[in-house]
């Protein structure tokens, strides 16, 4: 599967005269809406694609700015851009009631679908919501003092990180962040770097990459939108991360989780690449599927 | 305007408190003024930071005249619920906004936002403009709205501008002598503001601890910064009238912006208020009623 090939399986919708690039797959009558991490895109999905279409019809989205959506010349976009788009999209293609599967720098812009969702202002149902290798534990880290921990030397570094993309950079962390690296082959990392190359996508990613001071700035609304959430959530996490296992585990003893909230550890942050079934399986508890 | 309209009348904080109620949004109590009466269109008064309500309590009597005029004090400030530990964004308060609209039945609304008001005021734009809403908007009037238009704002990542806010917060609010005298800064003619009238903003700064939380709100210029984009599309896109009421004298929101904003408006017209500050509502009410009704 090429990225052209990837391109041609989806179709473009026009929200805001903005093109969205959308895959749908499946037939059943769970609509399962996918909100893709950062800084890839659909594309990300196309291993797990085959068997979740069995289950539920999928619809995922390049966000605004990745993929092959439009990433128009102008200067940044927020996370709360980000979710009215996602909203107005749902809206055109006339769902009613969803699933959301988020990862990444997707569960932030499903957090913020959630808060909209408690104050009442948005009419589609929302039957679960799942965050995958959540944006967490950037914003547990900062829980005590969040403008300190902007000067912070490991977060410094983690943020130049994500602002300084290069081809060789995204293997790296692709490589860093799996325990299995020789799943991975030269050509499937070169596909989602193509992927962010297209349209001048390049030029945009500082821009885009503005999310983390976001995340500080809404770090209240989230969290009430998960504590105050009479949707059933399930947080999928990596126990395993290096930089702020103890802080999520001060922040769970101290605070009243809501009993919606189930947690499901240790997926590494791109399991949905390099063991799809493994990830199927924590994610859906779907037994007994063959995903290759 | 006539010349009868009495704007002199000072109301003590008490009775303020007497011509609203607390409404209950989100478990969240805002105080709300309602003037009612059988008017067919809405005035709904957006107030500016680290003040409230109070401000218009000079002109509200003859507004009512004209309009059901709505006033809430925004969460954190006024006789709203102050919160502890907990950082409101323009994003919530706006949320907020929708749903007191909605639990007061609004049609026809136009709306007057004033310095951090603009930024609610924006974002609501930037709602209707995306369907995300479905408000009864038929007027925006921005008067003296700080507005971050200028590109070099956005580009700054040292967050300098929020220090420098957060640094004269912290030293304006440290004693009533020293806000007394920053809030004098802020007028044309210093005398224009009595001392009895500073007090009553003293005391609904200070209402259930709010002076104690004050600074974490002023993360609001952060999400200036977030939010430049959306909120300059919201401006060039929207088709719901804008009508600009400045005052020249203005230290903060100063003259120079106006021309940004109506740069990026199809449909807008500006007013102006002569020799007065950040507060026309208190230092020019007269003249701030006539710019708000004249069509």
């Amino acid at each position: 599967m090429t990225a052209a090939n990837w391109k041609s399986r989806g179709k473009f919708y026009t929200i805001n005269n903005k093109k969205v690039f959308v895959i749908e797959e499946g037939s059943s009558t769970e609509t399962l809406v996918i909100l893709h991490g950062y800084p890839t895109s659909s594309f990300d999905y196309i291993k797990v694609l085959p068997e979740l279409s069995k289950y539920y019809r999928v619809i995922i989205h390049d966000h605004l700015g990745f993929g092959f959506s439009d990433k128009p010349d102008s200067f940044n976009y927020s996370l709360i851009d980000q979710a009215d788009f996602a909203l107005q999209l749902w809206h055109k293609m006339g769902l009613k009631e969803v699933t959301i599967l988020s990862h990444d720098y997707g569960t932030s812009v499903a957090k913020e679908i959630l808060a909209r969702k408690n104050h009442n202002l948005i009419p589609i149902k929302i039957k679960k919501i799942y965050l995958c290798n959540s944006s967490m534990r950037l914003e547990h880290l900062h829980l005590r003092n969040m403008d300190k921990l902007l000067k912070d030397k490991k977060l410094g570094r983690y943020i130049a990180r994500l602002t300084s993309y290069g081809y060789r950079k995204i293997k790296n962390k692709l490589r860093n962040n799996n325990l299995n690296p020789e799943i991975h082959t030269e050509y499937d990392i070169k596909k989602v770097w193509d992927n962010l190359q297209s349209d001048e996508g390049k030029k945009d990613i500082h821009l885009l990459s503005d999310f983390i001071n976001e995340r500080y700035t809404f770090w209240h609304r989230w969290t009430e939108a998960l504590k105050e959430s009479k949707i059933p959530i399930k947080i999928v996490w990596e126990k395993s991360d290096p930089v702020a296992i103890k802080e999520i585990a001060i922040v769970l003893a101290t605070e009243n989780i809501n009993d919606n909230l189930e947690w499901i550890e240790n997926v590494r942050h791109f399991s949905i690449i390099d063991s799809p079934k493994y990830w199927m399986t924590l994610v859906f508890k779907v037994k007994n599927t063959k995903i290759y | 305007m006539e010349a009868s309209i009495n704007t002199d009348g000072f109301v003590t904080s008490k009775e303020w408190k007497e011509k609203g109620t607390l409404i209950s949004v989100n478990n969240k109590n805002i105080f709300t003024i309602d003037t009612g009466g059988n008017h067919k269109n809405c005035l709904v008064i957006l107030h500016g930071y680290l003040t409230s309500s109070y401000d218009y309590y000079k002109v509200l009597p003859e507004l009512s005249k004209h309009y059901r005029v709505i006033i809430q004090d925004f969460i954190g400030f006024g006789f709203s619920d102050k919160l502890e530990n907990k950082y409101l964004t323009i994003i919530d308060q706006t949320d907020y906004l929708i749903q007191l609209w909605e639990n007061l039945e609004l049609n026809n609304i136009t709306v007057l936002a004033h310095d951090y008001g603009a930024l609610i005021a924006k974002e609501l734009l930037a709602r209707e403009n995306s369907g995300i809403t479905n408000l009864d908007i038929d007027k925006v009037i921005f008067c003296n709205g700080s507005m971050p238009i200028d590109h070099t704002f956005f580009l700054d990542t040292t967050d300098t501008k929020k220090n420098n806010v957060s640094k004269n917060l912290v030293a304006m609010l440290n004693s009533f002598g020293v806000y007394k005298k920053t809030m004098k800064n802020f007028f044309y003619d210093e005398n224009n503001i009595t001392d009895d009238e500073l007090k009553v903003l003293w005391k609904l700064l200070e209402y259930n601890n709010g002076r104690d939380i004050i600074n974490f709100t002023s993360n609001y210029i952060r999400e200036r910064k977030i939010f430049w984009n959306r909120w300059i599309s919201a401006l060039n896109e929207t088709d719901i009238p804008v009508k600009l009421i400045w005052s020249k004298e203005d230290p903060l929101a100063e003259e120079s912006i106006v021309k940004l904003i109506t740069d990026k408006l199809t449909n807008n017209k500006t007013y102006w208020v002569e020799n007065c500050g950040h507060y026309p509502m208190l230092e020019s009410p007269e003249k701030l009623i006539e710019c708000i009704l004249s069509e």
